[in-house]
């Protein structure tokens, strides 16, 4: 046999179920963030605001980074500023292919933005051709050290000795002159 | 006991290194920042001539 509620009991338990939903519909984080985009979306549909992107390439440490900044326009002057997530790549070219599709992008919202490439920039100033990465292959290095005429003063027995002294202390203070060839590298270092 | 004599001497040491690098300078590089030892070991030590010089 189940027990009877009374309508009192049943009252309570409307208010406190209601008083639960009310507080997740005040949740402040989502409500606000839920009315600001609401509220967004009217203005721009109105037309009192806009947003604009500057994207930008910029190179640092070998690295290229890609950067969007997000600026909320009303009459013209700029409200708010964020930036989004930065992307970084190790080649120019991969970097690129990045900052063209956020470009795709604004241009598929309509929205208007403003590109800076500073590496492309830099290497048209200079007149210099960007290169793709290069990624490591195996060479082969030639190291050719010749010593000529050293001048000895010892007893013939004590000559092997005093050869690998100075060869040892040459070594701790080398002075490279340097020979490319076309397909090795080689070094050559010659003390007179 | 032998007395001391003077002498001219060449030397020449032969080595090849096998570098990863992205390019000769980066390979060029590698080699130059080796260690004594590194540069020494397994190399080809010569002593090309040994001339004594008579007075």
């Amino acid at each position: 046999m189940s027990k009877g509620y009374t309508k009192q009991e049943v009252q309570k338990w409307q208010q406190w179920s209601e008083s639960k939903e009310e507080s997740v519909i005040k949740d402040p984080p989502m409500v606000a963030w839920a009315k600001s985009k609401e509220e967004s979306a009217r203005l721009v549909k109105e037309g009192i605001r806009s947003y604009e992107y500057e994207l930008s390439l910029r190179s640092e440490n070998d690295q290229f980074i890609v950067d969007c900044r997000e600026d909320v326009m009303e009459d013209g002057e700029t409200i708010s500023s964020e930036y989004e997530e930065g992307y970084i790549f190790d080649d120019y070219f991969e970097a690129k292919a990045q900052l063209n599709k956020r470009i795709k992008l604004c241009e598929e919202h309509n929205e208007k933005y403003f590109v800076t490439d500073e590496v492309k920039t830099l290497h048209h100033v200079t007149g210099k051709e960007i290169k793709p990465k290069e990624e490591p292959t195996l060479w082969t290095v030639d190291l050719n050290t010749i010593f000529k005429n050293i001048l000895f003063e010892c007893t013939e027995d004590e000559l092997e000795q005093n050869v690998q002294e100075f060869v040892i202390s040459e070594l701790e203070n080398l002075d490279w002159t340097y020979e490319k060839a076309d397909v090795n590298v080689s070094k050559t270092m010659i003390t007179s | 006991m032998s007395e001391n004599k003077k002498y001219y001497i060449g030397v020449s040491i032969l080595n090849v290194y096998e570098v990863e690098a992205k390019n000769k300078e980066q390979a060029e590089e590698i080699v130059r920042n080796y260690s004594n030892e590194e540069l020494l070991d397994d190399s080809d030590f010569n002593v090309n001539y040994i001339d004594e010089i008579k007075e």
